[in-house]
């Protein structure tokens, strides 16, 4: 254990307990509080054995509720690792652990074949049996196309080496089931003036596998990113991700979770990229003023990671400066799918009864088309609401 | 059997010694009664480090200790494993150290038979990554943690099973001499004076011996030395580290569980129960431990405590340089035959001190019984079959803790349990102590004090120090009808001062922010005081707001465009969320800044605006005192006018939100709601459910509580209030309703949140309306925890009103508070109407001023540091609970402006003796200084920023606790800073 992560700011006061979406829809979980600095104290002590803490969905609530700035679901993460590391994986967690490889194992594969593959009755049966609920949505594989589209993204060479250079780690869920946000993001960032590269060297950002209590391969692939990232840093070359979780954990988790990669290695941010387009448009580096208005009534829905990551809603300030568009933020919590979590089974009524608050919201505001950064929100909302959601930022390459 | 009034050996001291010897002597077949003054262990026994010394630290100076200690550390380890956890221990040199020591201390421990190892400092440092980098040479030992009170309680109860008898709470009235032979003692309890004929008495009274001598009229020199002792929250070190070099303060460190504790220092006092601290001998012991655990200062300290050692002075010695070998003294030698002192030594050797004075007691019998308390276990192991039944009893990693602590008292635990299912619920959580160990305990102690349970089983003793338990372990008590000679106000109360004697030396940082945090609860939310109106006021079912109109300006949204704001709020709690509000209000566009979601959850959801001014209760319309206030109190500078208006307008924004805020005193004042604690509360707004009118009229009211469900015992309410004077005459039934099914058995413990969620969900209010009406008993109301759900507590509570066909009310509960959450969550929704936009997770760390204007707040996060302008800023961070206000030893400063902030110049004088005084603790009105404007200003009332402005308990000059007004000034204040920026 790293001695200076330690559960002293922790004052019991209760307030994480109140925000957890989990806590709130089952006791089968002990609550943020207890699993994370409460029996930190006792894991200091030798002791490692709260199955309770398998409940957490990571999805960071307790840290952005906390009054006293503890890292509660930090703990929880280093808790299960500590919990399953003489323990079996279950089948379950490895496949969603590492979907990421498996999609990147596939990566030559036609869509078709690959979602037939996944979702026809046989498979989620087999699926079900290794425990991913049946019910629970499963995002689909984009056409190869757009895939390889993405991957193999240069800057056009007529522009290269003129205007500044960012890369973009698309994260698992762009490379494999939605490249089109990516290359929309793409667009936008060629009209501010960048090139944009997608570096072959990233790997999943390793969230999933922490997740799943796979702690060595989160490790393995943090420091491949981490490396990658310095030395895009020292070529002066930003990392922007469309995927809040990803922009979370290669941003700010890796430095509480794998303190000996981090330190000393120097600060390399990576942003969430609707913040960094809300940037450019208010420096004025990317023009929104000719955006089409985006027909229809709209429903923004703010991801937990995003709002840990303290950006505020950029994909809501975005869209709301265009002129006509109709938007209204839900603010309304947790999507319940928490990237794979409501997808597990024993996981899923937790999943469908927390979301259901922000679906019931969703269809208050009358809404055609929803709005949210991450994916797997935006496969969620689908799922609970029927209605059609999108990237903001893809929103706004259309409008544009 | 002998009756207690007479026995062969009374023995004086219920300390680790005393134990002993009772042990030893009942063991042997001699009648004894031990008497103690107080608890047991509540000596110097229990104010230790709770170090077994290998023996190791007396290895120079005192061979013949260190052999000792050696020694009866391998006998302790053998017969008491479930008092001691092998931890090793480090003796750590460093670089700033006499290596000359070093060279004489290994070569004597050798002498002296103990193993001490040497082990290269690099592998030290892989071990325990907290020690010092420059540390010069370590050597491992055998030392270990010994804990004192378990030790203690552990050696009665063995000492009861062969027949001892034990009284605690006892004092010592006169020792009856004659003919030059010890005839027996006189006791003073609390029922009078006893006389107990005995032939022998063992004075083991630790550093009290000199005083029990004295009544036989002997003279002992025992001189009393305190030893200051830090206790930490968190395990930073494994190993007991002790530090190289000549014995001297601040030397040793020593792991306990989840707790490390570290001392000590040597100082000659006057009297036994001198165990003061000062806060400058604090931060001089925390200056000696940074050399060996360099971050020291940054580990939450939870208290400092004291103890006395008995230093055995016949010749003058004093501190460090008298003996620790311990003596006994057969006072035949000075002409007094049946008496015997034992004194001076260690906690470690105390089961040979015992051994050596039952020796000489029984050879005075003439019995010739030897001593076998070195070869039988204290405690018998618990039987397989027992631990198996107890496995599925207490929670994740707590059945060896409960199995150390309880030691016989575990099956008991373990059936109450059984029988209760719910009682595997943590009473608290710091320390792992679930409802049925607590009771075990509280079977096991004298009934007359929290605290003797606490010593029991660590409750209380964690990181909140009783904030949450103390309230749960009150309520445990009322249900099971024990402790009943105590008024459970009392109880707590008593408990909670107990705690505030330790933590009060450590008023800074984040001991301080949990003090803030217990006023919020046991003082602002539960009253704890115990401050009450002379009558009751009259009631109504409520006006809704506004009690006057302000004429503010029309209401026009706008939204915020770009990064440029009109008005930036920092802090989500009630303060920014009303100062946001009001500025959206007047058509700025305001984002809201937060880390965290503010502590509305902690508070009632009730708004009140003064309940108490100077100590006096505040009666009739509460608006019409305020001006008369201290003309530095927030209030005093705003106006009454600006804060009836703020009221008002929070009261409109609530109810659009679709929460209504109501005035239920007809006369417009504050009326006094039931709590959780069995007390009453004065608010001036209550939020729905919370009318009391129904339980002020009727004669007969039915306090409903739910089995299982933490933090309300109806039995604990329904007593404090028929013995509350304003009820006289009326009654008040306490019935427990069973758990949902739903709730059963899920592993996290059920709070009342949990119960009004259920009820919000379908079925959930059918379920609640089922329960309450198959009740037996009939009556004019109904009182229960706040469990009328959450976002629909209006519906609910009027269907349910309607369907049982009486009043209905619900009592004020401690955190997690549902009806704080209304407020919440009725707050934010307003927000999101008003077009304020809220960034969550953000810490502003600094600002940009030029020129005595602020240019923007620096935020940083994951490496990405962001500047977020505006036209003017409303700083609403809190006070030290909320971070707004930083403190470190005899400071104080507002953390974003670096602001600094006066503060009292002793800190002995930050603070009140009593936690509960009615007088103003001086730390509680710390905050920013500021003009009618709510603007900073320096000393000489200049304005120190132009553009910004401060709300909420980030400003000085008032207690929130003290005068239940927080909710009050965080409103007013945020309004008005709303209002001007």
């Amino acid at each position: 254990m790293f001695h200076q992560f330690n559960p002293d700011e922790c004052t019991a006061c209760t307030v994480c307990t109140v925000h957890c979406p989990v806590a709130a829809a089952t006791t089968r979980f002990r609550g943020p509080k207890m699993t994370g600095p409460a029996f930190e104290r006792f894991r200091l002590f030798g002791l490692h054995d709260d199955a309770s803490v398998e409940y957490c969905s990571n999805c960071k609530n307790c840290d952005i509720s906390c009054p006293s700035g503890v890292p509660v679901s930090t703990f929880n993460m280093l808790a299960r690792a500590a919990y399953c590391r003489n323990k079996k994986i279950p089948l379950r967690d490895l496949l969603t652990g590492f979907s990421g490889d498996i999609g990147r194992l596939a990566r030559h594969v036609p869509a078709f074949l690959l979602n037939f593959g996944m979702k026809n009755p046989v498979s989620r049966f087999l699926l079900d049996i290794v425990g991913l609920d049946r019910r629970a949505p499963l995002p689909s594989f984009a056409p190869l196309r757009e895939r390889r589209r993405l991957a193999g993204h240069r800057p056009p060479a007529a522009t290269t080496g003129k205007g500044d250079t960012v890369a973009l780690f698309p994260g698992c869920f762009v490379s494999y089931y939605e490249p089109r946000v990516g290359l929309d993001i793409i667009t936008l960032l060629e009209k501010a003036g960048y090139d944009v590269i997608v570096p072959k060297d990233f790997a999943c950002c390793g969230l999933p596998l922490l997740c799943g209590g796979l702690m060595e391969a989160a490790g393995k692939r943090a420091r491949r990113n981490r490396r990658e990232i310095i030395r895009l840093a020292e070529q002066g070359i930003a990392v922007i991700s469309p995927c809040p979780s990803c922009a979370l954990m290669v941003g700010q988790e890796y430095q509480a979770v794998f303190p000996e990669e981090i330190i000393g290695s120097g600060a390399a941010p990576v942003y969430e990229a609707a913040a960094f387009v809300l940037e450019i448009v208010e420096q004025g580096r990317l023009d929104i003023t000719a955006a089409r208005s985006v027909a229809g009534r709209l429903a923004y829905h703010a991801p937990c990671h995003l709002r840990a990551l303290g950006m505020g809603r950029p994909g809501f300030e975005i869209l709301r400066k265009i002129s006509g568009v109709r938007i209204e933020d839900v603010n309304a919590g947790c999507c319940g799918l928490a990237g794979s979590y409501g997808m597990k089974k024993g996981r899923y009524e937790i999943g469908a009864q927390t979301g259901s608050a922000l679906f019931n919201a969703i269809g208050e505001t009358g809404a055609e088309l929803c709005v949210s950064e991450c994916g797997s929100c935006r496969t969620g909302i689908t799922y609970g609401t029927g209605l059609p959601a999108a990237h903001p930022l893809s929103l706004l390459a259309r409008a544009l | 059997m002998q009756a207690a009034d007479e026995t062969t050996v009374v023995i004086i001291g219920g300390g680790a010694t005393g134990a002993g010897v009772a042990r030893d002597l009942a063991m042997r077949g001699v009648s004894c009664l031990l008497l103690e003054q107080r608890d047991l262990c509540a000596g110097a026994s229990s104010r230790f480090h709770g170090l077994l010394h290998s023996g190791a630290r007396y290895a120079v100076g005192d061979p013949e200790a260190a052999r000792e200690c050696a020694r009866e550390n391998a006998v302790l380890r053998r017969i008491a494993p479930e008092c001691i956890e092998e931890t090793e221990g480090y003796f750590v040199g460093h670089a700033l150290d006499d290596p000359a020591w070093e060279e004489c201390w290994a070569p004597a421990c050798a002498a002296c038979g103990i193993a001490a190892a040497r082990l290269d400092p690099k592998e030290a440092l892989r071990q325990e990554p907290g020690l010092a980098a420059d540390i010069r040479s370590v050597y491992r030992v055998p030392d270990s943690a010994v804990d004192g009170f378990r030790m203690v309680c552990h050696n009665i109860a063995a000492a009861r099973r062969y027949g001892a008898k034990v009284r605690t709470y006892a004092r010592l009235a006169g020792i009856e001499v004659g003919n030059g032979r010890v005839g027996g003692v006189w006791t003073q309890g609390r029922d009078g004076k006893h006389f107990i004929a005995c032939e022998y008495v063992v004075n083991a009274a630790g550093a009290w011996a000199g005083e029990v001598a004295r009544l036989a009229g002997l003279d002992v020199s025992v001189s009393p030395d305190r030893g200051l002792l830090l206790a930490f929250n968190h395990r930073f070190t494994g190993r007991v580290i002790n530090r190289l070099r000549k014995p001297s303060d601040g030397d040793i460190f020593v792991p306990h569980g989840t707790v490390v504790i570290y001392g000590t220092t040597s100082v000659p006092v006057q009297r036994p129960d001198d165990v003061r601290v000062e806060t400058d001998e604090v931060l001089r012991l925390l200056r000696d431990g940074e050399i060996l655990f360099p971050r020291l200062r940054d580990y939450r300290l939870l208290r400092a405590f004291a103890g006395t050692r008995p230093l055995y002075t016949p010749d003058a010695a004093a501190g460090r340089t008298a003996t620790r070998n311990f003596v006994i003294l057969d006072h035949a030698e000075s002409g007094l035959q049946g008496m015997v002192t034992v004194t001076g030594g260690k906690f470690t050797s105390f089961r040979l001190m015992a051994e050596k004075t039952a020796d000489l007691i029984c050879s005075g019998l003439g019995l010739r019984a030897s001593c076998r308390t070195a070869d039988e276990p204290l405690v018998a192991a618990p039987s397989e079959h027992l631990l198996e039944r107890a496995g599925s009893v207490f929670p994740v990693g707590g059945l060896g803790l409960a199995a150390a602590r309880l030691g016989e008292g575990l099956e008991d635990a373990v059936a109450r349990a059984e029988r209760d299912p719910w009682k595997k619920t943590l009473l608290c959580e710091c320390e792992l102590v679930t409802f049925a160990e607590f009771e075990a305990a509280a079977a096991q102690s004298s009934g007359l004090s929290l605290g003797d349970i606490r010593r029991r089983t660590r409750m209380g003793m964690g990181t909140c120090q009783g904030n949450f338990c103390a309230l749960r372990a009150g309520a445990a008590l009322a249900e099971i009808g024990a402790f009943a000679a105590l008024a459970p106000r009392r109880m707590l109360e008593d408990f909670l001062e107990e705690r505030w004697h330790g933590i009060r030396p450590l008023l800074w940082g984040r001991q301080l922010r949990e003090v803030e945090l217990e006023r919020g609860i046991y003082s602002a939310l539960l009253n704890l005081e115990g401050y009450l109106p002379e009558t009751l006021p009259e009631c109504a079912a409520g006006t809704v707001c506004p009690v006057t109109r302000s004429g503010d300006g029309g209401r026009d949204a706008r939204f915020s465009v770009g990064r440029e704001y009109d008005v930036i709020v920092v802090g989500a709690g009630l303060a920014g969320v009303a100062a946001a509000l009001r500025a959206a209000d007047r058509g700025r566009s305001v984002l809201l800044l937060s880390a965290g979601a503010g502590v509305m959850t902690i508070s009632s959801g009730s708004i009140d605006v003064l309940g108490v001014a100077g100590g006096e209760i505040v009666s009739g319309d509460p608006f019409a005192r305020l001006d008369s206030l201290e003309p530095t109190h927030p209030y005093a500078l705003i106006g009454s006018r600006e804060v009836a208006a703020a009221v008002d307008f929070i009261a409109a924004r609530a109810a659009e939100a679709g929460l209504s805020l109501r005035v239920s005193a007809t006369d417009g004042g504050n009326v006094w709601l039931p709590t959780a604690a069995g007390t009453l509360k004065p608010v001036f707004l209550t939020s729905p459910g919370m009318s009391p009118k129904g339980l002020y009229d009727a004669a007969d009211t039915v306090v409903a509580g739910i089995r299982g469900m933490k933090d309300f015992s109806s039995r604990l309410v329904a007593r404090g209030l028929s013995e509350n004077r304003l009820f006289a005459g009326k009654t008040f039934t306490p019935v427990t309703l069973d758990l949902p099914r739903h709730l059963r058995g899920g592993g996290r413990d059920v709070t009342a949140l949990d119960i009004a969620r259920f009820v919000e969900r379908p079925g959930g209010a059918d379920w609640l309306c089922k329960e309450l009406s198959s009740l037996p008993v009939r009556s004019q109301a109904l009182l229960l925890p706040s469990i009328l759900g959450v976002d629909e507590v209006a519906r609910i509570h009027t269907s349910l009103e309607e369907k049982l066909g009486l009043p209905v009310a619900e009592c004020v509960c401690p955190p997690p508070a549902v009806s704080g959450l209304r407020l919440q969550n009725a707050l934010r929704r307003a927000m999101g109407k008003s077009g304020v936009a809220a960034f969550d997770n953000v810490t502003v760390t600094q600002a940009v001023v030029e020129d005595r204007h602020c240019r923007g707040l620096v935020t940083q996060h994951g490496g990405i540091q962001r500047i977020f302008s505006a036209k003017s800023y409303i700083i609403a961070t809190g006070g030290f609970y909320g971070k707004g206000i930083s403190t470190q030893p005899g400071q104080a400063v507002e953390r974003i402006f670096n602001i600094p902030v006066a503060v009292p110049s002793q800190p002995e004088s930050w603070s009140n003796e009593r936690f509960f005084s009615r007088g103003r603790h001086a730390f509680a009105s710390l905050g920013v200084a500021v003009n009618r404007d709510l603007q900073a200003v320096d000393g000489d009332g200049a304005v120190l920023f132009s553009n910004v402005y401060f709300a909420g308990r980030t400003l000085r000059g008032y207690d929130f606790a003290a005068e239940k007004s927080g909710s009050g000034v965080a409103v007013a204040t945020g309004y008005a800073a709303g209002g001007k920026a």
